[in-house]
């Protein structure tokens, strides 16, 4: 008893200093922070950077939730971490955003636990979809993933050497377009280099969806005239024009039900309710 | 001849490799004498310039149809046929694409569009198709347009192989790297300069394999036809030495990792492409006057830009190829340009992405140094001495193994450099010039009307209710080293100041628990780089300056930071902020080579 109330104690005051630590921190990390992290690898929750900034309403809004809620959470927090490193390796560095949702997970090259396929090859699609799976529904929980904001696969990429999944948030089966990719990163036996996420657990969609794709096409190309020197050869198509619904992050947890173009190099975000241009950037590069 | 292949006459290169003459000007009368027979390959057989790796089209058809077409497939065409500048492209494409299938990492695209004679004025390009949903990495269909010259008529873009290769090998870096996202995220960002060095560096690497034997010219300039003379007044090649070529002892260098400031025509001036110091100083010489490094100081607005501050990337991986090359017979080296075209596709397959909660641009060059060194034992055919000599190639350039900036190294500046002497605003810069907004939202295409601020308090240089600004954070250095690629996060907590969406600043935090966005300053100097090249004993023109007016904050590592919108942030003042209030910013700053610090910025609504 004295003992299992001395561990409770610790463990107690491990989340303490978790949540003071996330009042005053930043998870920002520069390749050069990433680095001395990965120097002094720790199974530990990593929320660094000093902040002193940080505070004001969603401060005050934290203390006042109930401890209790936040033990739970700290606590289902743990489980889902540690459960994870039974079955993938103990030797990887999670961060955590400001949410308590992991937004990634960084390993290395030959360490941590194999693929449990024999013969995994980075060369296999199948395989490599099924390892990125299993990885990804192990921590789907910790991600914040759920079904209103299912998580789609977009593409494998296979290689020699390693191999990379990719996944994308969705709302209503329409993909973020600027935001909720998720990658995992295997190496040559499967083990996880690296696992990105930004996914965003709950997207409040302000607009609906009220004109068509060729309206909205048509606003584009009005946006693109204006920046275009030469006009007269807007009307002609290139191979790479294209375009797709999607949901477009415009603001603070914000989406917009959107068309997303591509024209002559200029993408063009259009807002599928009023037509006004959410976003437009030169994408050719030089 | 028929079949997959068929004949041409094509520049080696482009007109000066081929004509071994570095004088060579697109105005010289009777190119047509450099031109080499050559045997192109990998066509479909249709008599046009289709192949398995490339289409070439003529953008001086209305449709982009093909230009060039013989059943035979001989498709020798004269300097003066715009057909020749078609064949030029395909040739260098087919070469270029062809090398990099060989070493696995193409991600089997399909054959990719290239427009001779394209729309572009003056520059070329490549751009990829938006991916459909769940659409596989292989369908994304890509185009390189290549331009003419308007500044030198009757001179064209694909007159110069290197231009080709470097526009497609964009192709595979961002295929390495993502469906969707590019490698640059905000305007000016490592990310973005990354993209080009790699890609001026797989042309170089090339190049080398098609330049005549025995050919005098230096292997390291990139793109000395087109960026070395097509226009007239300027010049833009860029190369992959230790120094630019103002430089004391260019092209050999021998003064690196040197800085000194040269004050007269017959002192030595030395400028290292070192990282963070060497980032910014442009590649070629177009200044004159006692003291080449103010002159660039003061007149050079380019130094963030993307390609310019590329050039440590560019020659660090040539330095690497170098070394590795050293260690190997020549009949190794096909197989050592696999090998690292293969490393550098690997790396950036390891980059990370930009998310929507901490970091919009997290691409550094540090980092990409540090994929390299990884993976650099992973890769076949080089060896255990390579591998040392890549990660030491990265080191000298202070990529790799590189001195940490301790912390506390962050401060408020001042708010002013040669260019502004004196500043309302104390540590911020603040355009408010509706004018200058304006136009700045049309290059943009966004909606002018959006600025409606005039009178007199649209000009002060202050926050007054109800406008609309751009501003820039002085951060000031307080250590003795530079910092490089430093990612500044700006917030506001008062409902007075807001960051405008990523309409505006592409660097906004969607997912951020504040009102936040992000920018990148290239590089802040630090006490020591100050010190080297602002100590000048003597005096230059009596018009001028006595001593470089460098200083340790970003107003004073870049005086022209403000003359474009790419660093900066858009802010909106709201029309019931009261006159007198203080508005407190935080800045973080996330330097590639130190820790990440905050300070406060104030500033005051008018």
């Amino acid at each position: 008893m004295i003992r299992g109330g001395k561990y409770k104690f610790l463990f107690v005051s491990f989340l303490f200093i978790l949540l003071v630590y996330e009042y005053f921190s930043r998870p920002i990390k520069s390749a050069h922070e990433r680095q001395l992290a990965n120097q002094n690898q720790t199974q530990q929750v990593a929320r660094t950077v000093a902040s002193p900034f940080i505070g004001g309403e969603n401060r005050l809004n934290r203390e006042n939730e109930s401890k209790k809620e936040q033990e739970d959470e700290e606590q289902n927090e743990k489980r889902n971490w540690d459960g994870f490193l039974k079955n993938f390796g103990f030797d990887f560095t999670p961060e955590f955003s400001e949410n308590h949702h992991l937004t990634a997970i960084r390993g290395s090259l030959g360490s941590n636990l194999p693929a449990s396929t024999r013969d995994f090859t980075t060369t296999s699609p199948p395989q490599v979809a099924q390892r990125a799976t299993d990885i990804l529904d192990a921590v789907k929980n910790l991600v914040g993933i759920n079904d209103r904001y299912p998580v789609q696969p977009t593409s494998i990429r296979t290689g020699p050497l390693t191999a990379q999944a990719f996944y994308q948030e969705t709302y209503n089966s329409l993909p973020l377009a600027n935001a909720g990719h998720l990658k995992v990163d295997l190496g040559p036996k499967g083990e996880l280099l690296v696992l990105e996420s930004d996914y965003i657990p709950s997207v409040e969609i302000s607009n609906q969806r009220k004109i068509d794709t060729s309206t909205a096409k048509s606003k584009a190309f009005e946006n693109l005239r204006r920046t275009q020197a030469h006009s007269d050869s807007i009307q002609n198509a290139v191979p790479t024009d294209s375009e797709r619904p999607v949901i477009w992050m415009s603001g603070k947890n914000q989406g917009k039900i959107a068309y997303q173009f591509m024209i002559q190099g200029r993408e063009i975000v259009i807002d599928a309710e009023n037509g006004s241009v959410l976003f437009n950037r030169d994408r050719r590069q030089s | 001849m028929t079949g997959t292949s068929g004949l041409t006459r094509i520049f080696l290169l482009d007109p000066i490799v081929s004509s071994g003459d570095p004088e060579l000007q697109p105005q010289s009368t009777n190119i047509d004498r450099y031109l080499y027979p050559i045997e192109l390959t990998s066509l479909t057989g249709h008599g046009v310039l289709k192949g398995k790796y490339v289409d070439v089209s003529d953008g001086l058809f209305c449709d982009g149809r093909f230009g060039a077409y013989d059943i035979k497939q001989n498709f020798v065409y004269p300097y003066g046929d715009p057909r020749f500048q078609e064949v030029m492209a395909y040739y260098y494409g087919n070469y270029y694409k062809s090398f990099v299938d060989s070493t696995g990492y193409s991600q089997n695209h399909s054959s990719t569009n290239i427009v001779a004679h394209c729309e572009l004025a003056d520059n070329a390009f490549y751009v990829r198709s938006l991916p459909t949903f769940g659409q596989s990495m292989n369908t994304v269909e890509e185009m390189v347009c290549l331009g003419d010259s308007v500044k030198t008529p009757g001179a064209f873009y694909p007159d110069d192989g290197t231009v080709v290769m470097h526009e497609l090998q964009h192709g595979a870096t961002v295929a390495n790297y993502s469906l969707t996202y590019d490698l640059s995220q905000l305007r000016f960002d490592e990310g973005g300069a990354l993209s080009e060095a790699i890609s001026d560096f797989v042309s170089l690497m090339l190049a080398e394999t098609l330049v005549p034997d025995q050919n005098p010219l230096d292997p390291r300039i990139f793109s000395r036809w087109a960026l070395g003379t097509f226009d007239p007044h300027e010049k833009h090649f860029r190369g992959a030495h230790k120094c630019p070529t103002y430089d004391s002892a260019y092209p050999d260098c021998t003064d690196y990792p040197l800085f000194r400031a040269g004050s007269n025509p017959s002192s030595k001036t030395s400028i290292s492409y070192i990282y963070p110091d060497g980032l910014g100083w442009p590649y070629p010489s177009n200044f004159s006057g006692n003291s080449i490094l103010f002159e660039i100081y003061g007149r050079f607005q380019q130094q963030e830009e993307i390609h310019n501050s590329g050039t440590i990337i560019l020659g660090a991986l040539w330095d690497a190829y170098e070394a590795v090359k050293k260690n190997h017979s020549s009949q190794e080296l096909p197989s050592i340009r696999i090998a690292i075209t293969q490393l550098i596709h690997e790396a950036i397959r390891h980059l990370p992405f930009p998310n929507s909660r901490t970091n919009r641009s997290p691409i550094t060059f540090i980092e990409f140094a540090k994929q390299l060194a990884i993976y650099s034992n992973r890769i076949n055919g080089l060896t255990d001495d390579d591998v040392q000599d890549i990660r030491q190639a990265l080191e000298n350039r202070g990529l790799y193994r590189y001195p940490h900036v301790p912390s506390r190294w962050m401060g408020n500046g001042p708010g002013a450099n040669f260019k502004i002497p004196e500043t309302p605003t104390p540590g911020v810069f603040i355009m408010d010039n509706p004018v200058v907004l304006k136009q700045w939202l049309e290059n943009m295409g966004k909606d002018p009307t959006l600025i409606s601020q005039s009178g007199p308090t649209s000009l002060n240089s202050k926050l007054d209710p109800g406008e609309i600004a751009v501003i820039w954070f002085d951060i000031q250095n307080n250590s003795e080293q530079t910092v490089g690629g430093v990612l500044v996060s700006a917030a506001s907590f008062d409902d007075d100041l807001t960051f405008f969406n990523n309409s505006l600043n592409p660097g906004f935090l969607s997912d951020s628990l504040f009102n936040e966005a992000q920018v990148m300053y290239s590089k802040i100097n630090g006490k020591q780089i100050v010190r080297t090249l602002g100590a000048v004993s003597q005096p230059f023109d009596t018009n001028q300056y006595s001593i470089l007016p460098l200083g340790n904050t970003y107003f004073k590592t870049n005086p022209f930071f403000n003359h474009n919108f790419r660093t900066g942030l858009w802010v909106r003042v709201s029309p019931s902020a009261p006159h007198g209030k203080t508005i407190q910013i935080r800045v973080q700053a996330t330097p590639s080579n130190g820790m990440s610090e905050n300070r406060k910025f104030k500033v005051v609504i008018n």
